[in-house]
């Protein structure tokens, strides 16, 4: 049996978000875990590409003297792949901020473990 | 069309920008930013209700263009949304319109109180404003989204900014898991967006409720796609679990930039609540999980906030309880309890900025929030003291003020809708809030002042006291005159929920 | 006063390098009584799908609760500042609800 490409694209998505989220709890080094982080942005983001993808499909643009019909039936539908663009640049300046956050930890605190910087407890009002 | 709608959005953005430009002239922005601030509410105040559709593509059902075909006339296409949609509607004109005063009355706190004003700073506030209004505006998905991540990153930017302790350890934890968040409310939207092909709220709640909810098999898809936005919603209004560090994060940051923050919260709460009762308001079990998660709210931040020693801690945290009235709202799923909801939800914005705003007094004075440590601040300044009190009143639901009135509607709604349990609960925490209160005021005005209290400064700013003012005032306004909010309230809901 | 006593000791074995004062308890005895109560009326909310569980919920919930008592503390525990934590029932959440909506919708 052929897989088709795009079940094979979902499926990859699914296993890049399940890998991120296994990242997020198990694993202590802070680049590691927001690495692995940024994983389930980009499992969401080749989801969304997979919603579009059409075998044998044809740019979205309709050229003088084509017919209606059959590009209706064979053009991608474009808004899935502008709304990517969208959600990669968000992705990209929430990981600039996490990682400039980490860079002032790290000079901070001379470690990059998770467990040490950010396990800090409530002060219950008395630390003296 | 109405120019001031996108206006609403353009305009703080354009200021924010320019505010960061001129960062180094101190007098520029704070003369910039205090003008900025006072156009804000008055925008508001002034566009009429209606549509924006930007680049003007309105729907094809509403345009004089004749002659299409069948296959587009008889189908969906006719009335789909093509461009970004901002609706204008009294519920829309009353959230703005508060947001917007209190971010000036934070503002002016802020530019008053501090010698050297921070372009950033105020760079983040306007672009917060922005990106909330245009949360609560939208009526597209994707553009929620975006100004959800914007708004996340203002927030964490808040913080930063901030002279607070471990305030960055906050921040990247907040960013941490805001990147789990995050994706699965944009996944639950593409989800969506992959069963309807269109991510306009008004065209999915009309696909959904008249085609997929009827077949087993789209009705999952639906259920899945319901379930990871009712997660991102979680993570924006900071509902369990992310109470925590959505309290952390208020208590980090200055008493201004909290009152801010708590705000952005609420609006982005409302947002995506009216929201997702549009569009899942038929499936049977979208009133019980909003209920559930609201009553879980309650109980942990109340809970949590009787425990804390740290009065901004403890405020942070009854914000977060208090929120769940608003969920409870959506919870019972009548129009009368929809309608006692947003209007806890005004109420509660406003008097967490008092809170936030007249404890932070407390905190500019003695440069402490341990209430171990403070103790007989009454004497510095007693007008300060019967305000934050009066606020107090007002969030725990004493009459006459706006809370008693929100609260008794919520409790009302739930013996009408028949869940008197939901009542109790509701009355419970009321007491508790009381109880957390009568605990604070004590600790921080009224018992001995300890021996080894130092004062940073001597007096409470004038622009403080007359910030707190007039939020005392609001919200006695809004008790004894409630209609004021409530009436537009119910009008607009009334056209949203289908 | 036997509970309180109780309640005291625990609260001093948990915080004994700290100093405590009555602040500390009165907060999380209250606390105590606010979870407890409304866990209990919650749970009455299970009486609109079906009377029977609500009866067997409620009898679990109350040998669970006298179990685990103090329930503040532990709470208070459970939810400090620390990501591990708060990771940790993040992921559970996201569990809970996207299985618990999706089985339970149809």
């Amino acid at each position: 049996m052929m897989i088709s490409t795009q079940l094979l694209c979902l499926f990859a998505a699914g296993a890049l978000i399940i890998i991120g989220l296994f990242a997020a709890i198990f694993i202590d080094n802070i680049i590691k875990k927001v690495v692995g982080l940024s994983f389930i942005e980009e499992g969401v983001n080749l989801f969304i590409i997979c919603l579009t993808y059409k075998e044998g499909g044809i740019v979205p643009i309709l050229a003088p003297g084509m017919n209606v019909n059959w590009f209706a039936q064979n053009a991608a539908y474009p808004l899935p792949q502008a709304l990517v663009l969208t959600s990669i640049v968000i992705g990209a300046s929430t990981l600039a901020v996490i990682l400039a956050l980490t860079m002032f930890l790290y000079k901070k605190y001379g470690s990059l473990s998770a467990h040490e910087i950010l396990n800090n407890k409530y002060d219950m009002g008395d630390e003296e | 069309m109405n120019y001031l709608i996108p206006l609403m959005v353009i305009f703080p953005i354009f200021a924010a920008l320019l505010i960061n430009l001129f960062g180094k002239h101190n007098k520029t922005i704070k003369i910039l930013s205090f003008i900025v601030a006072i156009i804000l509410p008055l925008i508001t105040l002034f566009a009429s209700y209606g549509l924006h559709f930007f680049g003007g593509h309105k729907p094809l059902i509403d345009t004089n263009i004749t002659g299409l075909p069948t296959y587009i006339t008889s189908t969906n296409l006719y009335s789909m949304h093509p461009a970004i949609t901002y609706s204008f509607t009294p519920l829309t004109k009353v959230f703005i319109f508060i947001m917007c005063i209190i971010v000036f009355l934070s503002v002016f706190s802020y530019l008053t109180s501090e010698k050297k004003a921070s372009g950033s700073f105020l760079f983040l506030v306007f672009m917060g404003t922005a990106a909330v209004s245009a949360m609560i505006l939208s009526d597209d998905l994707f553009n929620m989204y975006v100004f959800f991540e914007i708004a996340a990153l203002v927030q964490t930017g808040i913080v930063i900014a901030s002279k607070a302790e471990d305030n960055y350890e906050t921040a990247l934890k907040y960013m941490i898991l805001g990147s789990i968040g995050g994706p699965m409310l944009l996944l639950g939207i593409t989800i969506l967006l992959a069963i309807t092909g269109s991510v306009n709220i008004t065209d999915i709640a009309i696909i959904i409720s008249t085609v997929l909810i009827k077949s087993p098999i789209s009705k999952a898809v639906v259920l899945f796609s319901f379930a990871l936005i009712l997660f991102g919603w979680l993570y924006a209004s900071g509902f369990p679990p992310f109470h925590v560090i959505k309290s952390s994060l208020y208590s980090k940051s200055e008493s201004y930039g909290s009152s801010i923050l708590q705000a952005m919260s609420l609006l982005t709460l409302v947002a995506f609540l009216i929201a997702m009762a549009r569009m899942f308001y038929l499936i049977n079990i979208f009133n019980g999980a909003i209920l559930i998660v609201s009553i879980i709210a309650m109980i942990l931040g109340v809970s949590m906030a009787v425990m804390q020693t740290d009065f901004r801690r403890m405020i942070a945290y009854l914000s977060v309880g208090e929120l769940g009235f608003v969920g409870l709202g959506f919870g019972l799923g009548t129009k009368f309890s929809m309608t006692a909801g947003l209007f806890q939800g005004i109420n509660e914005m406003i008097v967490t900025a008092l809170l936030f705003l007249g404890l932070g007094s407390v905190v500019y004075l003695t440069n402490t929030s341990n209430i171990r440590k403070l103790g007989g601040l009454i004497s510095k300044s007693e007008s300060m003291a019967i305000m934050v009190l009066l606020g107090g009143f007002a969030m725990a639901g004493v009459p006459p003020f706006n809370g008693f009135r929100s609260k008794f509607m919520i409790i009302h709604a739930a013996l009408l809708a028949g869940y008197p349990e939901v009542a109790v609960i509701a009355i419970l925490i009321s007491i508790a809030t009381f109880f957390v209160f009568v605990k604070a005021l004590h600790g921080i005005y009224l018992k001995p002042q300890p021996n080894d209290l130092e004062f940073v400064h001597d007096s409470i700013p004038k622009s403080v006291i007359f910030s707190v003012a007039v939020l005392t005032i609001m919200c006695l306004i809004l008790g004894l005159y409630p209609e004021i909010v409530t009436v537009p309230i119910s009008q607009a809901l009334g056209g949203l929920i289908i | 006063m036997s509970y309180y006593d109780d309640f005291l000791n625990f609260i001093k074995e948990r915080y004994s390098k700290k100093h405590m004062t009555n602040e500390n308890v009165s907060g999380a005895i209250a606390s105590e009584l606010i979870v407890i109560s409304s866990l209990l009326i919650t749970a009455l909310l299970l009486r609109h799908i079906s009377v029977l569980l609500t009866g067997i919920v409620i009898i679990i919930l109350i040998m669970l609760i006298v179990s685990n008592l103090p329930l503040s503390i532990k709470l208070f525990d459970e939810q400090d500042d620390s990501l591990d934590k708060m990771m940790f029932y993040t992921v559970i959440t996201l569990g809970i609800i996207v299985s618990l909506i999706y089985w339970s919708g149809f």
